[in-house]
């Protein structure tokens, strides 16, 4: 009876433990999304851009104390006036096996995705007269 | 003086063991209430969650917005103002491009224009993860988040912090 009942508070705890996982990872893939379009909008040109996105996503990656090798950037859009820019993080976390629910196991892959517009009036970016007419 | 004790000890040791058990009945009762509050707190960092990412997308749709200029009004008077109605579809596009898994937007985005100032209110219903396997817990919660945001110009000076919506 001890036994079962330590069993099932422990499943039970690890079962909390993975859904904080997941929660914490889509938090993580959150900010990297997020990071990553503000600093694609703000690079200077289009091929700095798409560097600088993946730079401030893993620095977000790891911020949170995540490795930000699980993680992958997928950028749309162009560095022009009006244009608007998504960012999709997608970060993979690994989940803990747990006996009675072994669907749980093996990882989860959060995704997030962020988009910001290009500021209108910034010098020294190609324009386009029909993104900026809406 | 020496006997009572003894008389105590042999007491103790009777009642101990006429509740001989009873820590085998507490247990499942004990941990059934730690898986509980454990899944409480999952639920409430999730609605967290939820408000942080809703916040964000009002912050994003907010500065998206503020980029929609009157150039027309701007060129006729010299003041910086915002263009209402471009200003509240590129906050709607904005919203709509931000990924808001496990929110439920509760309708359209509210978009207010004073002046060179948009605000963007979103309002969000997050349906419980644990919640609705525990009684009384069930229900969503209703979270909100604003943002406004103010286009820079040097006339007629720095724009006072308001509540515009």
């Amino acid at each position: 009876m001890l036994f079962f009942g330590a069993l099932i508070f422990v499943v039970g705890i690890l079962v909390v433990a993975n859904a904080w996982g997941v929660l914490d990872a889509k938090l993580v893939a959150g900010d990297a999304a997020r990071e990553a379009a503000w600093a694609f909008v703000q690079a200077g040109s289009q091929s700095a851009a798409s560097a600088a996105a993946l730079d401030a996503a893993d620095q977000a990656v790891s911020a949170h104390g995540r490795d930000p090798s699980h993680l992958s950037l997928q950028i749309d859009g162009t560095l022009a006036r009006c244009h608007r820019v998504v960012a999709q993080a997608s970060y993979r976390t690994v989940l803990i096996s747990l006996p009675w629910v072994g669907a749980l196991a093996g990882s989860f892959t959060a995704s997030a995705r962020h988009s910001e517009l290009v500021d209108p009036y910034r010098s020294g970016l190609p324009v386009s007269n029909a993104a900026c007419a809406g | 003086m020496g006997g009572t004790p003894t008389t105590v000890i042999r007491r103790r040791s009777a009642w101990a063991s006429k509740d001989a058990g009873s820590a085998l009945m507490l247990l499942p009762a004990a941990v059934l209430v730690m898986v509980v509050l454990g899944a409480l707190v999952v639920d409430q960092a999730h609605i967290f969650l939820a408000q942080r990412q809703l916040a964000s997308a009002a912050q994003a749709a907010a500065t998206d917005a503020v980029s929609q200029l009157d150039s027309a009004a701007f060129y006729r008077t010299g003041a910086v103002a915002l263009d209402p109605t471009a200003a509240d579809r590129v906050a709607v596009g904005s919203v709509a491009d931000q990924s808001l898994d496990g929110l439920q937007l509760e309708g359209p985005p509210m978009v207010v224009v004073v002046g060179r100032q948009v605000c963007v209110a979103l309002t969000a219903r997050v349906p419980a993860i644990f919640g609705r396997a525990i009684p009384g817990f069930g229900a969503p919660t209703i979270v909100t988040a604003r943002s406004t945001a103010t286009a820079a110009g040097d006339r007629p000076g720095p724009v006072p912090s308001r509540r515009i919506c």
